[in-house]
Parts: C-alpha cells; sequence; structure tokens
C-alpha cells in the first residue's frame, strides 16, 4: 500500500507525504531538528537519541541531546547534533 | 517562551525526575498516552522532563513498566498556589463578589476631571458640573449632554466651549476660556461728563470721546469736570457726547488703623474633635457617634485618598477636625498692639492696590502706642480719577 501510494505521488507529481505518512525532517543548523511522522523513541541518552519513524530510524550523535517536544508524532530533537544517520 | 511560561503557570506544571530502567520507552509509551511530556533532558543516569500537573499521577504505571523510579523536583502553578486553600468557600465567593462590584462600578463615574483651564477654578467647573447631574457616582448614560453644555455655558460665563467627555470611569470635562475682549464704548448712551472722584494732581489724560476742561498739571478737587461731553464747534454750535477717558493723578490716601489694648477675638479654646468618614464617590460613611456639637467650632478638613497618576481615587478617608471656639479678650502689650497694626495696615495696603490704585510711596506715617495702637499712613498713589456723570441736559441755564 505504501508503496502503491508513493507511485502514485511520483507520477502525479505530488508533494511526498500527500497520500501517505511520510517523514519529514526540518533542520536548525545543527541546533534543533523538527521530526514529524516519528512513531517512538527508542533511545534517550546526552550523547544519542535514535527515533523510530515511519520511514525507518532516524539516529542524532551529539552533545547535550534531548527531545524538548514530543506530541502528535512530532518530536523536537535540540542539542549540539554533529552526526545524523537513517537505518531501514 | 514566555507564553510557554504563563501556559505553564496557569495549568500547573510538575519538573519531575525518572532514574534508572529506560527513558526511551517511558518517553514514547508517556507520549503515546496523551501525556505530554516536555523539556526532557537526559543527565547521567536521570531523566528530567515537564508535565501537566494533573497528568503527573498516570506517569506512575508507565514510570513501573519502564523500571523507572520518579521523584518530583519542582511544583510550579496556578493550581498549586490555589491548592492549599481549596476548602476555603469563601475565597471564591469574594473573587465574584469583587468582580460583580467591579463590573456595576464601572457603569458610574469615578472621578470628574475637569482639563483645560488657566483662570476658572476646578472648583468652580466641579461645582458647576455637579449641580448639572456630572458628579462621582453619576450615571454618565443618563446625562443630556447637550442641555448640560448649554445650561454650564450659560452658569460659567468665562468660558466659550464646555464637553463631558466619558473616558470609562472618569468624566474629563474639557473647557476653553473666553479670551479677553477690549472693552467697547457705547457711544449711544445718554450724554456725561467725566469728574473727578477726588483731589489730586493730573498726570497723564487719555480723552476717547468729549473734550478736556483741565490740563496735565492741574490740581483738581473731588466733583471737579475733567472731560466734558459738551463740545462747541468752531461755529458756536454745540455738540453733546458720553464722555469717555481715563484722567491719571497723583493722589493721596490716609488710612489708619486702630489695635485697642484689649480686643474681643474668636479663638480656639479646647481640644479639637476629630471625626472621621469612609467616602466613596459622592458617599460618606461617618465613622463615629452621632452626638451633636455644641458652640461655635471652626472646621478644618483633611483628606486621605490615595492618588494614582496624578489623579485623586474617589475613595478614602476624610478626617474633619472640629475645634471650638469662644470670644476671647486678647490683651496687646504696646509693641504687639503695633506688630498687630503693621500687619493689618499690610492688609489694607494691599486691598488698595487691588483696587487698581499704583502705590508709589508712602509719605508719612506716626504710630500712637497709647491704650494700644493708631497707626497712620499716608500714601502716595497713582489713579485713575475719572467718574462718568451723566449730564442733566433738560436743566435751565443758570
Amino acid at each position: 500500500m505504501a508503496k502503491l501510494s508513493r507511485r502514485i505521488e511520483r507520477a502525479l507529481e505530488m508533494p511526498t507525504g500527500t497520500l501517505r505518512p511520510a517523514l519529514t525532517m526540518e533542520l536548525s543548523g545543527n541546533r534543533e531538528a523538527v521530526v514529524e511522522g516519528c512513531r517512538r523513541v527508542l533511545r534517550y541518552d546526552a550523547d544519542c537519541i535514535c527515533l523510530d519513524t515511519v520511514e525507518g530510524v532516524v539516529r542524532f550523535a551529539g552533545e547535550d541531546l534531548r527531545v524538548t517536544c514530543f506530541a502528535g508524532g512530532t518530536a523536537t530533537v535540540s542539542g549540539r547534533m554533529v552526526t545524523l544517520g537513517f537505518e531501514e | 517562551m514566555g507564553w510557554l511560561r504563563l501556559w505553564r503557570f496557569l495549568v500547573g506544571y510538575v519538573r519531575f525526575c525518572a532514574e534508572g530502567g529506560f527513558p526511551a520507552d517511558f518517553l514514547s509509551e508517556a507520549t503515546a498516552r496523551g501525556i505530554r511530556l516536555s523539556d526532557t533532558e537526559r543527565k547521567g543516569e536521570r531523566f528530567y522532563a515537564y508535565c501537566p500537573a494533573k497528568q503527573y499521577r498516570l506517569l506512575r504505571p508507565i514510570a513501573k513498566r519502564a523500571c523507572m523510579r520518579l521523584r518530583v523536583v519542582r511544583k510550579s502553578g496556578l493550581y498549586f498556589r490555589l491548592f492549599p486553600y481549596r476548602r476555603r468557600a469563601g475565597l471564591p465567593v469574594g473573587l465574584a463578589m469583587a468582580a460583580a462590584l467591579l463590573v456595576l462600578l464601572t457603569r458610574f463615574v469615578w472621578i470628574v476631571q475637569p482639563e483645560g483651564n488657566v483662570r476658572l477654578s476646578d472648583a468652580r467647573i466641579l461645582e458647576t458640573v455637579a449641580a448639572l447631574g456630572v458628579y462621582p457616582g453619576c450615571r454618565i448614560d443618563e446625562v443630556d449632554m447637550e442641555n448640560l453644555r448649554m445650561q454650564a455655558l450659560s452658569g460659567l460665563p468665562e468660558l466659550v466651549y464646555l464637553s463631558v467627555n466619558p473616558h470609562g470611569c472618569v468624566a474629563r470635562v474639557a473647557v476653553k476660556e473666553r479670551e479677553g475682549q477690549p472693552t467697547i464704548q457705547d457711544f449711544s448712551a445718554p450724554v456725561s461728563n467725566l469728574v473727578a472722584t477726588r483731589e489730586g494732581r493730573i498726570l497723564s489724560l487719555r480723552v476717547y470721546s468729549g473734550q478736556a476742561a483741565v490740563a496735565v498739571g492741574d490740581g483738581v478737587a473731588a466733583g471737579t469736570l475733567l472731560v466734558s461731553g459738551a463740545v462747541e464747534s468752531a461755529s458756536g454750535n454745540v455738540r453733546l457726547f458720553r464722555a469717555a477717558g481715563e484722567v491719571t493723578a497723583e493722589t493721596f490716601h490716609t488710612l489708619t488703623v486702630t489695635v485697642p489694648a484689649t480686643e474681643q477675638q474668636l479663638l480656639p479654646c479646647g481640644k479639637a474633635v476629630y471625626r472621621p468618614s469612609l467616602r466613596f464617590l459622592k458617599w460618606e460613611l461617618p465613622l463615629f457617634g452621632s452626638g451633636e456639637l455644641q458652640g461655635t467650632y471652626a472646621v478644618a478638613e483633611y483628606a486621605r485618598q490615595p492618588q494614582r497618576n496624578g489623579i485623586t481615587l474617589p475613595v478614602g478617608v476624610i478626617e474633619r477636625a472640629y475645634t471650638p471656639l469662644a470670644e476671647t479678650a486678647v490683651h496687646f502689650s504696646p509693641d504687639a498692639a503695633l506688630v498687630t497694626a503693621e500687619e493689618r495696615m499690610a492688609q489694607k495696603i494691599g486691598a488698595l492696590a487691588a483696587s487698581g490704585v499704583t502705590v508709589v510711596e508712602q509719605t508719612a506715617r506716626t504710630a500712637d502706642t497709647e491704650n494700644g495702637c493708631t497707626l497712620t499712613v499716608t500714601l502716595r498713589c497713582e489713579e485713575n480719577i475719572a467718574f462718568e456723570r451723566r449730564m442733566d441736559i433738560t436743566a435751565a441755564n443758570p
């Protein structure tokens, strides 16, 4: 179903996430990231935060990391981010 | 951030610390159950977060499943401030009554404030508009503004404009004073002459109408014709006018003040009686017994009313001091009598100057201190001595 929705979006040149929940991330430098499509928090440490999203796991590594807000599928991660990784 | 803090204050928030276990699971499950955790922070093995006060209890089973132990770090907000007073029913009742009273009182005028007056006193404006229905405690929407304006302007001829502008609970009385106009001589009035009111030596003549009968430097007695309203032309015809002008003359005034050795005066005797009242708008609530005061009293009023932005609020305590007065025989020593006479003479000279007479110098002064004091002062003055006297043109020519 997700693949079909993705194909329709591509065929109709619609923005990603119009027909299905998608991972959207907005970065403000390396200090803040707003992640939409977040299901749960997998790991929460001051140097590493892992988020389970609709399109896999997003991993933030850095210093003094924190989740300032997590509600309605949107998580806001702030701190000094050094690396950002995606895992299936 | 300010709005967030305000929201937290209104809702009531708990800052808690969770130790041990799995903070990621704890955060995920709490969010899944609709508990809004914010400003989460990880410090070593400890997990800190904010939580709405009412949702804190819901966190306990979640923390237990995540193998964490909860501890409240700080409680803040209105919810916690009001919690100790939850059994005091009088508090919300009082708050509701205060709010109702405030709403009720906003329908009334609290303060009447004159604006724009320079020469006319505030008291006179307030007195006039109060008589027409604008006073502290009145309902401004019940006042007929147009009628008030017309009546106030007829009662205060010094004004050319008056308007009452309600501004919240303050009724601002905006006024504009009449500019001074030169006196317009009415030459159609009956014919008249100008005569001298007192003896003196003419210093200057300003004749507006008529013919001068004296010249600068002339000495005149009281009643002397100064400006004649009958003007004879070159052809011998006589035309009659209303004489007008100013004749300034050097005059002498002799003032006498007598202070007897013993004088009866109304002086304070005994202790003053203080009678406070609570004032609110136009009403006063006496805070004393109803005992009548006998005899003659001097009353002094002291108002203790709070001020805000230069405006006196219509609430406070008014204290009136009633000082009993009695006829008392006052004995003056010669020196004291002279001092008193000097004071009264200064008042008399001030009153003379206020009547339009310019005092140039004091030419003579005598003080008789036998049996009190009699002070006599002669003043050299300059004043307008012209006085208009109607001409009787029906009288037969002698």
